[in-house]
C-alpha cells in the first residue's frame, strides 16, 4: 500500500512507542514533503525507526542543515525576535529519502528546535554520512552536536570567531586586519 | 582517527638538523595501535609514520582540495580531507540578494554543469511559488541539462586517466567537450557559467541552426563513446589501476550519503530523475546503469554508460520538442520578455514589479535534481519576500569527498589518486 504524507505521522504513532510520537507534529509544506516536528530527545529513535523499521525505509540522509529564526534586523543578542511561528532560535532540519523503486514517499523531512546554549544528540553512530554534515552546521551555526567523534570546524580555518550564517553575523564579514588579530592572539599562548 | 604522538612539533628549528621538510612530520606509533593497524592492513607496521599533505595544489586533486596523509611507506594509514579553502559564502548571499540576481551565483557552484545548478535552483523557486513551466520550456531544459551532464562526465574521462597516465583520453574528451561549448554558446551566448535558466522558463529559444547541430552531434556521440571505450575498458593498465580499488558496499554508500554515479556503482538504482521525476523527466525513455562491485572501475562504467543515455534523452527531447512559450505567463514572478518591455508601458510596469516586489509565499521547499556528481538539492525557506529567509545548498561533492578517507584507508598513494579521480568532485559545490 502506498504511504501518503498525511498517513506518515499516523504510521510513526502506531509502531513507535506513545511518548516519542506523542511530542511530534505533522506539519503540512509546500512541497508536499512529509514533515514532521520532533522533540529534541526524540530525534535519535525517530530516526532510527525511519531508517530500519519503517516502511518503506527512509536510509539515506540527504541533507542535514540548521536555519536561524531570529529576525535579520535584531542583531543585539539579548533582544533578538524570532519569526512569527518559531519556538526556538534554531531549527535543524534532516531529509530522509528511500532508496530505490516505489510508490511511497520520496522523502521526509523532520525539523528539531534548539537555541544557542542548549545541544543536539548528534546521528553520526546512525548515518555515518552525517559527519560532516553536522561539523558544517556547527561551524556555520555553533550548534554543538553532542556524541560527535570530531566535531571541529569544517569551511570556515580554524580558530575563526564567528558563526557566518547566524542572523546577526555581518554580510561582508568582519575586518580581515581584527580578524588576523583574533587569530594571533590565539596563537600567542604556545 | 589514529592516535599518534608528534615526535617533532617545531620543524622550522628542527629542519637543519633532521634534514626534512617543514611540509611533513614525524609521528610515533602507540604500540598497541600499531598492533591494531597491522592487523587490519595485514602487514607489519614502521614504528613511526609520515605526516605529508597533498595539496590544496596538488594538480590530482582537481582544486583546492588539501588532503592530510599519514604514511607507512607509501601505504595510507589514515587520509583527512581538508576543506574551505574555495569557501566563498553562497548561502549567506543567498540570503541577500533577491532570487532572480542568486541564478548567476548558482553557476559557481558545479562549475562544470552550470545549467544544472540554474535548474535545480529555479524549479525550488518555483515550487514555493506555485509556478507551472511551460512544456517547451521545460523540454529545453531537459537538453540543456543532459548536454551539461555529458560535459561534466567528459571531463570525468579526460582528467582520470590523465592522472593515471594515459594522456591521451583527455584529448579525445576535450576535444567532444569543444563542440558541446560551441552548441551551448549558441544558445545561450556564453560558454561557461551561462546563467541561462528563468525563474518560469528559459532565457530565450534555440536557434533553427543549433537543433541540426544537436542532433547532428547526438546522433554521432555514441560511436564516440565506443571509442573511448575501446582505449579504456579493455585497456589492461586502465583495469588494473581501477578494479577493485575504493570499493564500497551498497549499505556503506547509503549510510555515508552518497548518491549519484558512485551510489549507482554499487547496484543501487537510485536516480531523482526516476524516482521524483522533475521538467518533465517521466517522459523520456532511458535506462539507468548500475554497477556490481561498487570500485573505481564500476563507477566508471556507469559514467560511460550515462553517457549514452544522455544523448538517448536528448535526442528525443530534440524530435518531440513541443511548442509554445518558453516562459509562464505569471507576471507575479516571470520577467516579461524585453521586447515587450520596451515597446509597452504595462510590461515596463510588470518588470519593476518583478524586480522590486516579487514575492515568494511563505513556506520551505526542498527540491534535488540528479546533477552530474548526485543529488543537487536546494533547501528553500521563503518568507513572503522577495529574499530567501535561508538557502542551503545540499552538495552532492561535499559528500563524495567525505567518501575519501573510508576508502584511501589501507590503500597506496597511486590508488589515491584514481579514487579522487572516480569520487569526481568539484570544489566550487563543495565549498560554496
Amino acid at each position: 500500500m502506498g504511504l501518503s504524507p498525511e498517513n506518515l505521522l499516523a504510521l510513526v504513532q502506531d509502531r513507535i512507542s506513545p511518548e516519542i510520537s506523542d511530542g511530534t507534529q505533522y506539519l503540512p509544506s509546500a512541497d508536499g514533503t512529509a514533515s514532521l516536528d520532533c522533540p529534541k530527545e526524540h530525534i535519535l529513535s525517530l530516526l532510527r525507526y525511519l531508517r530500519d523499521d519503517c516502511e518503506p525505509r527512509f536510509r539515506l540522509l540527504t541533507s542535514l542543515t540548521a536555519t536561524d529564526e531570529s529576525l535579520p534586523g535584531s542583531s543585539t543578542p539579548d533582544s533578538l525576535a524570532l519569526r512569527p511561528g518559531a519556538k526556538e532560535r534554531f531549527r535543524v532540519v534532516y531529509h530522509l529519502q528511500r532508496v530505490g523503486e516505489g510508490n511511497a514517499p520520496f522523502q521526509v523531512r523532520l525539523i528539531v528546535w534548539t537555541h544557542p546554549k542548549s545541544t543536539m544528540p548528534s546521528c553520526v553512530p546512525l548515518f555515518p554520512g552525517a559527519d560532516w554534515l553536522e561539523r558544517e552546521v556547527f561551524d556555520m551555526f555553533g550548534i554543538v552536536f553532542e556524541g560527535h567523534p570530531d566535531l571541529k570546524r569544517l569551511l570556515m580555518p580554524d580558530g575563526y570567531n564567528g558563526f557566518p550564517l547566524r542572523k546577526d553575523f555581518p554580510l561582508r564579514g568582519k575586518d580581515p586586519s581584527k580578524l588576523y588579530r583574533e587569530w594571533n592572539l590565539l596563537r600567542l599562548p604556545d | 582517527m589514529v592516535t599518534t604522538k608528534i615526535l617533532e612539533i617545531d620543524m622550522g628549528k628542527e629542519m637543519g638538523k633532521q634534514g626534512v621538510s617543514p611540509l611533513h612530520r614525524l609521528l610515533e606509533l602507540d604500540p598497541a595501535e600499531r598492533e591494531r593497524l597491522s592487523q587490519e592492513f595485514g602487514q607489519e607496521l614502521h614504528e613511526d609514520l609520515m605526516t605529508v599533505n597533498m595539496g590544496p595544489q596538488h594538480p590530482s586533486t582537481h582544486g583546492v582540495l588539501r588532503i592530510v596523509l599519514t604514511l607507512d611507506g607509501e601505504l595510507i594509514v589514515d587520509a583527512e580531507p581538508v576543506i574551505g579553502y574555495l569557501h566563498r559564502g553562497k548561502e549567506k548571499m543567498a540570503e541577500t540578494l533577491r532570487f532572480f540576481q542568486y541564478i548567476p551565483h548558482t553557476d559557481r557552484l558545479d562549475y562544470l554543469a552550470p545549467q544544472i545548478n540554474n535548474v535545480a535552483f529555479c524549479q525550488t523557486v518555483e515550487k514555493a511559488a506555485g509556478l507551472e513551466v511551460p512544456p517547451r520550456a521545460q523540454a529545453i531544459r531537459v537538453i540543456l541539462m543532459e548536454l551539461m551532464r555529458i560535459m561534466g562526465h567528459l571531463i570525468y574521462v579526460g582528467t582520470t586517466p590523465l592522472d593515471i597516465g594515459a594522456a591521451s583520453m583527455f584529448f579525445f574528451a576535450f576535444r567532444e567537450r569543444e563542440d558541446l561549448y560551441d552548441i551551448v554558446d549558441s544558445i545561450t551566448g556564453q560558454r561557461m557559467n551561462n546563467s541561462y535558466i528563468r525563474i518560469g522558463g528559459v532565457g530565450n529559444e534555440i536557434p533553427d541552426a543549433t537543433v541540426k547541430a544537436i542532433t547532428e552531434f547526438v546522433d554521432g556521440f555514441p560511436a564516440k563513446v565506443d571509442n573511448f571505450e575501446k582505449l579504456l575498458t579493455g585497456n589492461k593498465i586502465w583495469w588494473d589501476r581501477n578494479r577493485d580499488i575504493g570499493v564500497l558496499t551498497a549499505d556503506e554508500a547509503i549510510g555515508l550519503s552518497l548518491t549519484g554515479p558512485i551510489l549507482r556503482g554499487c547496484g543501487i538504482e537510485h536516480d531523482v530523475r526516476k524516482l521524483a521525476p522533475y521538467s518533465g523527466y517521466e517522459n523520456y525513455d532511458f535506462d539507468i546503469p548500475v554497477g556490481e562491485v561498487g570500485d573505481c572501475f564500476d563507477r566508471y562504467l556507469v559514467r560511460m554508460e550515462e553517457l549514452r543515455q544522455s544523448a538517448r534523452i536528448i535526442s528525443q527531447a530534440i524530435r518531440n520538442l513541443p511548442k509554445g512559450d518558453i516562459y509562464a505567463e505569471d507576471r507575479r514572478f516571470v520577467l516579461p520578455p524585453k521586447e515587450k518591455v520596451f515597446s509597452s508601458m504595462e510590461e515596463l510596469i510588470y518588470q519593476f514589479e518583478v524586480v522590486a516586489n516579487m514575492k515568494v509565499p511563505r513556506g520551505e521547499v526542498y527540491s534535488a535534481v540528479e546533477a552530474t556528481k548526485g543529488e543537487l538539492g536546494f533547501y528553500l525557506v521563503s518568507d513572503d519576500g522577495p529574499r530567501a529567509h535561508r538557502l542551503h545548498v545540499r552538495s552532492p561533492s561535499l559528500l563524495n569527498i567525505q567518501a575519501l578517507k573510508t576508502l584511501a584507508r589501507g590503500r597506496y598513494i597511486s590508488d589515491l589518486v584514481a579514487i579522487i579521480g572516480s569520487l569526481d568532485f568539484v570544489m566550487g559545490e563543495c565549498d560554496r
